[in-house]
């Protein structure tokens, strides 16, 4: 029914002027300006996403305003966030009317809990929006943060044994250096490095067989 | 019953007491530590082995199922019962099963195991149908259960084992509620140990005997008229307390980390005043001798992810200082004056340091522990090494004995308790080697610490030892002096003294194996321990009515170990006092033992659903609508056991259906499927980016993929918290962390087809999860199984991999989600993985840059960098 709204999408967040009054303007760090072209959306942080914010204060009073924003919105934008702000200490059963909503009409629903929170959620949609999805691929991914250098993998790597802690696994590479003689060395050796017990030796050898 | 030829059948008059309380009944038995519980199972089972019997027995160790299977078959018995029992160990169940099968004329059934291993699916079934005793854990007996395999008629009882963990643990609540509803003649009995874990929380033991269905309580505590009347009559063990106190450095040392302990507490209180709602609880007193672990939990459960990396820096510090306390008593100087030193070496200057280590009183600790070793003559630092006090006391009690059994031609066993397998190793060393030797290799280490390397090639060691000896000739020669006596007169009569060691990681049925095995006369406590003391005591009285077991008992005066020893004593005191209390006024309704149909916990569905199921005068004509809908059903995967979720989902009704599955958690209908994340599983499995390749797959497989994340109401976490991205950069943290709100933007903004689902509690979770099946068709097992098999990339499809191996590789540079796979199915293990060279590993991994990166770090010392900045300054 509804076709997309044409917006050319400049370099700046774009609010729609319904939301002037909200408080998470206030705390907006990206850089926005009001245009009406948006509507019914919210928020549009990219071309191709969009957010409709929804305080449980005024869901409880106008129970029907999301309803007829989201019928309105229906599947204009590849991401539509639905975002909630948990004002209301009351909020399980909106929480449930809102999450079967946003299945229905394809949204995402995020909750926050203050309009500082609800900010920064746009500011992260914002900031993201065209990003690789590096933080969430994990350490195997790229490889390329510059952050984590060969020693702290190591340590991380031992840390995944079971009972092994950090401070365990410091001690084991300052005794043995490199994995490959921790490896072969054997349980007496393995006890005389400070901190660990008899019991950490054995599944350190699990792991590594 | 069993036989009483041998003393170890018979039981004392109180265990009998508690065995004709428990049997056939529906009852809690709490028992102090070390008083007879393992025995009581062991005598139940015993009773119930019979084929006309099927009793269940969860939540016991494999240890003890041996022990009682072995003890057992030893009997006579000619009965065949189905007994579970759940809960037990591995280790308790193998004393079980190893003594009840050593029983030659036993025409009754003997006890089982049933575990993933040792039974296939198919041939359970016919386990169950053959009754007896079987020793069951929770993860197979709610499959089974839930698959109808279990012939709940048929079962006579369910024994619960370590009933104490039922309060947090689910499944076996679950299992408990499963086996009410469908079987309402049988026992349950619950047996636990733990009589702390009862009481801290309002109105825990009442809720714990709800879970179990016990309609009564039967407290044992080690106080009770019954068991000092049983022991006192009989002779008892005669014990020689040997009361070593510390040197002055030791004590100096102990002083500063007590004082470094109470500094950090201090810290903790201070800034999260407003958290703690038992602030008393938190002192330095209460950190050494309880569980510090549990304590933290308590505390800072509800607000641990709010709390700053500060303070959970602090409470790791706590933990570490903890530690050196107890190695302080525990460990010889040297040992101990190298964790000193390694925690002042692997330093790094930023915000991750430890406060402690700038305070005062670390100094002393730092200088006294270095003194133990150094002393100054002359301005020069020689080498002088204070030996542990208990190693000496320890000699002196085994030469005791020696001159004592001369004139005895049998080897004498004695039993020698320690805290952990170090001590016994080094202990073992001692005795061994003679003083002087073990002296002289402190001696070599300690050389190795002054000349400032630190001793990386342990294998070398040896060797240097030998070369080292010659500049210290000198010394040594005089050490050897002193101690050549001892030595000598050790090695003529080293075979004649046998030395069992038993350490407190061990389950108590070890050391009762042990007594009842070797029969000793001799008992060397060489660190406190409550339980054994316990143990050795029922042992007395029920094996050496004439003699008595000398028991030396080994305490460092006015030390850590003894106020933890104290303490233990104390809560365990505590603990009975207010249970007793509280059993004063426990009301206990007339349908908990869940026999009837009106029990709350057994009646499932939704409210209104439940009134027409349970209306009475609904007659057999009418058609109820609960009948006319289709039952629902969700597939759940078999890890996913471990929450609450699926004993909410099937207490409203929805029945489930237990699989392993590859993607998600649950599936719903037949597209869709959820993954449940708690908050602190999303963190992690964002930053290994597990939770990317989830949701990938997902996506790709079903049509309304569904992200369940279940944040607490009132524990652990609300988003107000500052880890959820409070005042965070946008661009991750400065600590190179990414935080979790930006990963959930960037999923979302990658995956705009997953749906989040918020849940604050899983009743919330079960309530949705039923409004999303509405209206819709019912999920088919084989379509799941298909969906995984046929189109999903091999790796995804077995469970045959390791998952700690598998994060282990992952953690390593040039290993990511797309080669892993490749090299656990060419590799075998790590040893193998370390033996390849880089042209084998780029064969592997399909990537000559991905492999150097991998193989550097396996071979070539690591180094951190951090840390040279810190030795610069």
């Amino acid at each position: 029914q509804t076709r997309r709204p044409v917006v050319n999408f400049g370099t700046k967040l774009l609010v729609n002027p319904n939301q002037k009054a909200n408080k998470l303007l206030r705390h907006l760090r990206s850089a926005y300006e009001f245009s009406a072209d948006i509507s019914p959306a919210h928020y549009l942080m990219s071309d191709s996403s969009c957010a409709v914010f929804l305080s449980l204060k005024y869901h409880a009073i106008y129970g029907n305003y999301i309803y007829d924003t989201l019928n309105a919105l229906r599947h204009s934008y590849q991401l539509q966030v639905l975002l909630v702000l948990v004002d209301h200490i009351e909020y399980q059963s909106a929480l449930k009317e809102l999450t079967r909503v946003s299945v229905r009409t394809n949204c995402t629903l995020m909750l926050c809990w203050s309009a500082e929170e609800a900010a920064n959620y746009i500011d992260n949609y914002r900031h993201f929006a065209n990003k690789s999805p590096d933080i969430i691929m994990g350490k195997g991914g790229t490889g390329g943060s510059g952050a984590d250098t060969d020693y702290t993998r190591v340590v991380d790597a031992l840390t995944c044994v079971k009972s092994i802690n950090k401070t365990d696994a410091v001690s084991l590479i300052s005794t043995f250096d490199t994995i490959d003689n921790i490896v072969h060395s054997d349980d007496d050796q393995l006890i005389i490095c400070p901190g660990m017990a008899a019991l950490k030796v054995l599944s350190l050898n699990n792991a590594s067989n | 019953m069993s036989s009483t030829d041998t003393p170890g059948d018979q039981l004392l008059e109180f265990e009998r007491e508690m065995f004709l309380n428990v049997l056939n009944d529906n009852s809690l038995t709490i028992a102090s530590k070390g008083v007879a519980i393992d025995r009581l199972l062991h005598h139940l089972t015993a009773t119930y082995s019979e084929k006309t019997q099927l009793v269940l027995v969860i939540g016991t160790n494999a240890e003890l199922e041996d022990y009682i299977i072995t003890q057992l078959s030893a009997d006579t018995s000619t009965k065949t019962q189905l007994v579970l029992v759940i809960g037990t160990n591995a280790e308790l169940e193998d004393y079980i099963i190893t003594q009840l099968s050593a029983d030659t004329s036993t025409v009754g059934q003997r006890p089982r195991r049933l575990t993933a291993e040792t039974c296939s699916a198919a041939d359970r079934r016919d386990v169950y149908m053959n009754g007896g005793v079987i020793f069951i854990t929770a993860r197979i007996l709610v499959v089974d259960m839930l698959t109808s395999r279990v012939p709940f008629e048929l079962v006579s009882g369910l024994i619960v084992y370590n009933a104490h963990t039922i309060a947090t643990d689910c499944l076996q609540a679950f299992i408990v509620r499963l086996y009410r509803m469908h079987n309402k003649t049988g026992f349950v009995s619950a047996l636990s140990q733990t009589s702390h874990a009862f009481i801290g929380q309002f109105a825990k033991l009442d809720r714990i005997m709800r879970y179990l269905f016990a309609t009564k309580l039967y407290l044992w505590p080690r106080f009770h008229v019954s068991i000092t009347e049983s022991l006192s009559s009989r002779s008892a063990p005669t014990v020689l307390e040997i009361r070593l106190s510390m040197t002055p450095l030791m004590k100096s040392i102990q002083f500063s980390l007590m004082d470094l302990i109470s500094l950090c507490i201090k810290e903790l209180t201070n800034s999260n005043n407003s958290f703690l709602y038992d602030c008393d609880e938190l002192n330095a007193m209460n950190v050494i001798s309880l569980n510090f672990d549990s304590m933290v939990k308590r505390q800072f459960d509800p607000i641990w992810y709010q709390l700053s990396a500060k303070c959970r820096r602090t409470v790791s510090d706590i933990k570490r200082l903890k530690q050196l306390l107890f190695s302080l008593t525990q460990s010889d100087s040297v040992t101990f004056y190298h964790e000193i030193k390694a925690i002042r070496q692997s330093v790094v200057l930023n915000a991750e340091t430890s406060d402690w280590l700038f305070w005062e009183p670390s100094e002393t600790l730092f200088t006294a522990s270095k003194e133990r070793l150094f002393a100054t003559k002359k301005g020069k630092q020689v080498i002088d090494i204070e030996i542990n006090p208990k190693w000496n006391a320890f000699h002196e009690v085994i030469q005791e004995i020696d001159t004592e059994t001369k004139d005895m031609c049998e080897t004498i066993d004695i039993i020698v308790i320690v805290e952990n397998m170090n001590t016994a190793v080094s202990l073992e060393k001692f005795r061994d080697k003679g003083v002087d030797i073990v002296l002289r290799e402190l001696h070599a280490k300690c050389e190795l610490l002054l000349s400032g390397k630190s001793e990386t090639k342990i294998k070398d060691k040896s060797k240097k030892t030998s070369e080292e000896t010659d500049e210290n000739l000198q010394t040594l020669t005089q050490l050897l002096r002193t101690y050549s006596k001892c030595e000598e007169s050790f090695e003529h009569r080293e075979h004649k003294l046998e030395l069992h060691y038993h350490n407190w990681h061990q389950k108590g049925i070890h050391l009762q194996n042990m007594l009842t095995v070797l029969r000793p006369k001799y008992v060397i406590l060489y660190d406190p321990d409550m339980q054994s003391i316990r143990q050795i005591e029922s042992y007395q009285a029920l094996y050496l009515s004439s003699e008595s077991v000398r028991v030396y008992f080994f305490m460092y005066d006015g030390s850590a170990e003894e106020q933890r020893y104290l303490k233990t004593l104390h809560i365990e005191k505590e603990a009975f006092e207010t249970l007793i209390k509280t059993k004063a006024s426990l009301v206990i309704p007339s349908d908990r033992d869940g026999k009837s149909d009106t029990h709350p916990d057994l009646i499932r569905g939704s409210d209104d659903s439940f009134i027409l199921e349970s209306n009475p005068r609904v007659g057999g004509g009418q058609t109820s609508s609960s009948q006319v809908m289709p039952t629902k059903r969700i597939i759940i995967d078999m890890r996913e056991f471990r929450s609450d979720l699926p004993t909410l989902i099937h207490k409203r009704g929805i029945d489930i259906e237990p699989m392993t599955i590859e993607i998600g958690d649950y599936i719903l209908t037949p597209d869709t499927c959820v993954e449940r994340k708690s908050v602190s599983d999303l963190i992690g499995s964002f930053n290994s980016g597990r939770l990317y390749t989830q949701t990938e797959v997902m996506v790709r497989y079903y049509k309304r993929p569904l992200l369940l994340i279940e944040f607490d109401d009132q524990k652990s976490f609300n988003f107000k918290g500052k880890y959820w991205g409070h005042n965070a950069p946008i661009s991750g943290s400065h600590t190179g962390r990414p935080n979790v709100m930006s990963q959930l933007v960037v999923l979302t903004i990658h995956f705009p087809l997953l749906r989040l689902l918020w849940s604050p509690s899983p009743h919330f979770s079960a309530e949705m999860f039923e409004h999303l099946k509405q209206d819709r068709e019912e999920p088919d097992a084989k379509q799941v199984l298909a969906k995984s098999n046929q189109q999903l990339p091999a790796e995804y499809v077995t469970d045959k991999y390791d998952i700690e191996t598998k994060e282990f590789l992952l953690c390593l540079p040039g290993v990511s989600i797309t080669n892993v796979y490749s090299i656990m199915n060419s590799v075998k293990c790590i040893a193998h993985l370390v033996e390849l060279s880089v042209e084998e590993l780029t064969e592997i991994m399909g990537n000559s840059l991905a492999a150097e990166q991998l193989y550097r770090s396996l071979h070539h010392k690591v180094v951190d960098r951090t840390n040279d900045d810190m030795n610069r300054l």
